[in-house]
């Protein structure tokens, strides 16, 4: 006889269907188990991706910048001046490699000011010198790029009729060099920003609102700029940019410990005379590779509190269908067992037989569900990069789910195998009537008070705080939904087993049956109506939570700017024509008095201002066109007053204006600090004539500045709503939104799996039940409308339960969707209608394709054969 | 426990089944002896209470009231683990429906060397088998063998490694005239072989060689009532 570890893993295949049931259910154990790791991997690579995107990546990888001088000085007549010195602090630069893999090539650029003669018109003759190594890969070329000479912008040599091939002078206080015009190329300033030019942005445009000169970059070699800069010197930077290709939060830790390395053998213990404070100029090496590494870090950390208790809720949610397989396999297998347990085979052996011959389909559902996880995450995950610990992790994560779902299986195999025979019936009974539902509604109020309610996590160190969704408000609303559910189930059996007994007047047979199906098993049915409620009630809590949270932050982002994006303008200007219909101009003021109180001032345009400026319906108080009605009236609205009368009269330089004031929660563009007075643009032009002139329009905001640099408009500074929650402080609310959404997909195919599961188990009595009412002359149409109305009427019933229990687990939670309590507006709730709507056609949709396979399988058997089947 | 004494013996055994929450009796006060080495029939019209009793015998359930005794063992105060070791080393059991009997996998040898086993026990498969007319069928699988054939199998499984009680719950239910000689031969054979055997029945032929006949009607003893 051979031994049964030999047999039995090659029995299942003669049941495909358990095996297979088998797999799914080991699937969604590991899937989400091995998806936790894999998926916080990938969040933290994509927000130290989307940090160093989101800044210069010059800055982020390193600058080292000094002075050149082009004489030594007289207390160290040896040190290294001029080009000697370029070399040499290049090549101590170049010496560095150690850790820096993620780190370009050094690329050095020297800046100096110098005027180009001759000039027709001599005081716009200043530019800023630059030498820039690759400079010219990344200009555009209008004329000329061959050979030596200086490279000028287009509208300087407009300006100074300038063209390829003329012979001009560039000088500083002595030096001077005498070259021809190389190259005629785009102005920098006129073109969209390139990353490579993002370190000379200052340089390019200014500061906004800066005093400092802004003049026309032209590029000439290192060795001409030396040149030309003989007696001024130059400034020098030296930089090196983060290749993001392949980098995550692991392998940056390295680079920026090279980085800092380098800063140590650079700037902090220099070569004597290159860098320190015998030199004429001291160095100064910037790099926020490290800053950006411990921000995504925290993000990681900010997300782990609510990615792990949603992946071990999916993994719980996989071990029900685990188990359910386990039932499944124990009601096929129930012959054979039931002659064991009757010779006395106990449920441990039992048991252990189940894990023996679901071994094999477990592994290969445990293998796929992390093949799938990792295929997720690298689809549709935050970033296709995950890190080699993430995967060690996700691997372990996944054996254990195995080894969980084994023993799920085998403990319900064998439990249900020990209930064959020699049961107790009356302690079960007692055992039933506990409402065990009240514990996970307990865990739920527990959590609520004892897990974290903290919408920031902060680093121990000083890199700051990001913004999460709280774990509370992710695990109790899980438990309460599961508990509720539970409870509900509880109640739909306690009133079928009522219906049972009633004597049912006979209607239509499709209904009649239904119903008599349903109130049969009226466990098998509150059980179907439960499992489909916690899906629909996840995920419409998720998508409330995720819609809520995004509005709200949405609002606060666009209520501080004002509109997508607002442009500050040097001087007046009308709305470009590409952007009518959607921008307006006003003028903001910022030294006024409202009574005694410092007040801003924005003066807009009643009829176009609603069009360009943010408002949301759920705001408090008025609507921004009903304000707008007001000021065309001859009114004006306060915001940010707290309800303190701080009086009407508005003083502007002097001059005294009593205002008809309309008091309001909140209006667009009111910052932080002082309340905002908005009147129409009439009165403030008459009152300060001077006022910052802006441009507020609605839409993608490179759109809306690259139609301002195309009208020609003087823009001075740029404010983008997006910007506000850019900073990475907010990335890992982002990623729970994704992380949430898939869980509740998961829970939806585990509400499918287990109405398979339920279908296929009832199958024989199904068979048997369409053959005997077809000799009894009910159609196969009439059983097809009994199974839809049976198998759909619990997944609606289901449908509605999980909506209620939404409704109250939103109802109960909402007013924490505010993730920045101190910004305006608080919560803003929006309720996922389209995800309801998307639900309820999946469950109609469930419903009837898994009512149409059963009665396929049905009205395929034969009555001959089902007839003779009696077990 | 001396050869003369009983294998099985019950006392007062009553038991009912909920339906639709109202307890329905099966049995009431049934007490029996079941000697070794002969054929003791429990007799009765269908819902009499034969299979109930009989399962309460084999220890697959327990009675609300009332003794039985396995061996001398009393098992109603037993864990269910203590009941189950009893089930595996004293108890055959047949079940009604042949195909409930027998493992789809195992050849014939198989399930004898299966049933040695669980009872940790030697002895020859093969005499039991020669004894029971089965010999040439050793190697076959049951869905190889008729319907006689798969009983007198799963009577062979029950007895494979002498267990001192054997149980058969209407072991000629599904069989025909000729089959039914066979199993009942079986039986003869196996009480022959000191088992103590109890068959449920209303089969007349099963009756024809009963050593002694039990008849319930109503969950009640005849001769009680």
């Amino acid at each position: 006889m051979p031994a049964p570890w030999s047999r039995a893993p090659l029995m299942l295949l003669r049941r495909p269907v358990v095996a297979l049931a088998v797999a799914v259910g080991a699937l969604l154990v590991a899937l989400p188990a091995a998806a936790a790791p894999l998926f916080l991997s990938s969040a933290g690579n994509a927000t130290l991706r989307q940090l160093v995107d989101a800044s210069c990546t010059w800055q982020t990888g390193m600058q080292l910048t000094g002075a050149v001088p082009m004489r030594p000085a007289p207390e160290a007549p040896g040190d290294p001046v001029g080009r000697d010195l370029v070399d040499r602090r290049v090549e101590l630069v170049r010496a560095q490699t150690g850790g820096l893999d993620h780190l370009g090539g050094p690329v050095v650029t020297l800046l100096t000011t110098a005027s180009v003669g001759p000039a027709p018109v001599p005081d716009q003759s200043l530019v800023t010198l630059a030498a820039r190594d690759g400079f010219g890969e990344h200009v555009d070329v209008i004329a000329g790029g061959e050979g030596r000479g200086v490279w000028v912008p287009d509208r300087f040599a407009e300006l100074q009729g300038l063209s390829v091939g003329d012979e001009v002078t560039l000088s500083s206080r002595d030096g001077r060099a005498t070259m021809p015009v190389a190259a005629v190329f785009r102005d920098l300033r006129s073109v969209p920003e390139r990353p490579f030019w993002c370190s000379l942005r200052e340089t390019v445009h200014g500061t906004p609102l800066g005093n400092a000169p802004v003049y026309p970059v032209a590029f000439v070699s290192r060795a001409d700029l030396l040149a030309v800069a003989e007696d001024t010197g130059a400034s020098m930077w030296i930089e090196r940019a983060v290749d993001t290709g392949g980098l995550t939060t692991v392998g940056a830790r390295p680079a920026a410990e090279g980085i800092e390395r380098l800063r140590a053998n650079t700037v902090d213990s220099p070569e004597p005379g290159l860098f320190d404070d015998s030199a004429p100029y001291g160095g100064a090496f910037t790099s926020s590779l490290a800053d950006k590494v411990n921000r995504s870090e925290l993000v990681l950390a900010a997300l782990t509190g609510t990615v792990v208790p949603l992946a071990a809720a999916g993994t719980v949610a996989g071990l029900v269908i685990a188990a359910a397989a386990g039932a499944f396999w124990a009601d096929r297998r129930r012959a054979e067992l039931a002659v064991l347990s009757a010779r006395g085979v106990g449920p441990l052996a039992l048991g252990g037989k189940a894990a023996l011959e679901t071994a094999g389909a477990v592994v290969l559902g445990a293998v796929a569900g992390w093949a799938g996880a990792r295929g997720l995450v690298a689809a549709a995950g935050p970033s296709p990069l995950v890190t080699p610990g993430a995967t060690t992790a996700s691997l372990v994560a996944a054996a254990t789910a195995l080894v969980a779902a084994l023993a799920v299986i085998a403990a319900v195999a064998g439990f249900r195998a020990g209930r064959l025979h020699d049961t107790r019936p009356a302690r079960h009974r007692r055992r039933a009537r506990v409402p065990w539902e009240v514990l996970p509604l307990g865990a739920a109020v527990v959590c609520w008070f004892v897990l974290d309610a903290d919408v920031q996590v902060r680093a121990a160190d000083a890199v700051g705080t990001v913004a999460r969704i709280p774990p509370r408000l992710i695990v109790s609303p899980v438990l309460l939904a599961i508990g509720l559910a539970m409870l509900g189930a509880r109640l739909v059996r306690w009133m079928l087993r009522r219906l049972r007994s009633r004597p049912r007047s006979m209607t239509r047979p499709a209904v009649y049956l239904a119903a008599r199906r349903v109130v049969a098993a009226p466990l098998v049915a509150s059980v179907l109506v439960g499992a489909t409620a916690v899906p629909v009630a996840l995920a419409g809590y998720g998508a409330t939570v995720t819609g809520s949270v995004d509005r709200t932050m949405h609002a606060e982002g666009q209520l501080i700017v004002g509109a997508d994006a607002v442009l500050s303008l040097r001087e007046r200007a009308p709305v470009p024509p590409r952007l009518a219909g959607r921008a307006s101009v006003a003028t903001r003021y910022v030294d006024a008095r409202l009574g005694d109180t410092t007040v801003h001032v924005l003066g807009v345009d009643p009829e176009t201002f609603a069009e360009a400026a943010f408002w949301d319906p759920g705001l408090p108080g008025p609507s921004l066109v009903e304000v707008l009605g007001h000021l065309s009236g001859g009114g004006a609205a306060v915001a940010g007053t707290s309800s303190v009368d701080i009086g009407s009269v508005l003083t502007i330089r002097n001059q005294h204006r009593e205002l008809d004031l309309l008091d309001v929660a909140q209006l667009p563009g009111k910052q932080a600090g002082y309340p905002l007075v908005l009147v129409d643009r009439a009165l403030l032009d008459d009152l300060a004539p001077a006022a910052q002139p802006q441009l507020w329009a609605r839409g993608d905001p490179d759109e809306i500045v690259a139609a301002a640099a195309t009208a020609g408009l003087p823009v001075s500074a740029v404010a983008r709503a997006e910007d506000v929650q850019a900073s990475g402080v907010y990335a890992g609310i982002t990623y729970t939104f994704a992380f949430l959404a898939a869980v509740s997909l998961l829970t939806g195919v585990v509400i499918v799996v287990g109405l398979q599961l339920y279908l296929d188990a009832r199958s024989r009595a199904r068979r048997s039940a369409s053959v005997l009412l077809r000799r009894m002359g009910i159609g196969a149409g009439a059983h097809w409308r009994a199974l839809v109305l049976e198998v759909g009427g619990l997944l609606l019933a289901g449908f509605a339960t999980g909506a209620l229990l939404a409704a109250a687990v939103i109802a109960s939670t909402a007013a924490d969707y505010d993730l920045n309590p101190a910004s305006a507006p608080g919560t803003l709730v929006a309720l996922p209608w389209p995800v309801f709507a998307v639900l309820a056609v999946a469950t109609a949709l469930t419903a009837v394709v898994a009512s149409a396979a059963a009665q396929r399988a049905a009205s395929a058997a034969r009555p001959s054969e089902v007839l003779r089947d009696t077990r | 426990m001396t050869p003369a004494d009983p294998a099985l013996r019950c006392g007062g055994v009553s038991h009912s089944y909920p339906v639709n929450g109202a307890p329905v009796r099966a049995l009431t006060g049934v007490s029996l002896t079941v000697p070794r080495g002969a054929v003791t029939v429990l007799a009765g019209p269908s819902g009499s209470g034969k299979s109930t009793l009989l399962r309460i015998l084999g220890c697959l359930d327990r009675p609300e009231e009332g003794s039985v005794e396995v061996e001398g063992v009393e098992t109603t105060t037993l864990s269910t683990r203590r009941r189950r070791a009893l089930r595996r080393a004293r108890i055959g059991y047949v079940f009604q429906d042949p195909a409930d009997n027998l493992l789809g996998y195992l050849t014939v040898a198989e399930h004898l060397a299966l049933g040695a086993r669980l009872r940790g026990a030697g002895g020859d498969p093969a005499a039991l088998l020669e004894a029971l007319g089965l010999g040439a069928r050793a190697g076959h699988r049951p869905a190889q063998l008729s319907g006689g054939e798969q009983q007198r199998v799963a009577l062979a499984f029950a007895a494979a490694g002498d267990p001192p009680v054997l149980l058969a719950d209407e072991p000629s239910a599904q069989l025909d005239r000729a089959a039914t000689g066979l199993v009942v031969g079986a039986l003869r054979e196996l009480a022959a072989r000191g088992h103590a055997v109890l068959v449920t029945t209303h089969d007349p032929e099963v009756l024809a060689v009963a050593d002694e006949v039990i008849e319930l009607v109503d969950g009640v003893r005849r001769d009680a009532a």
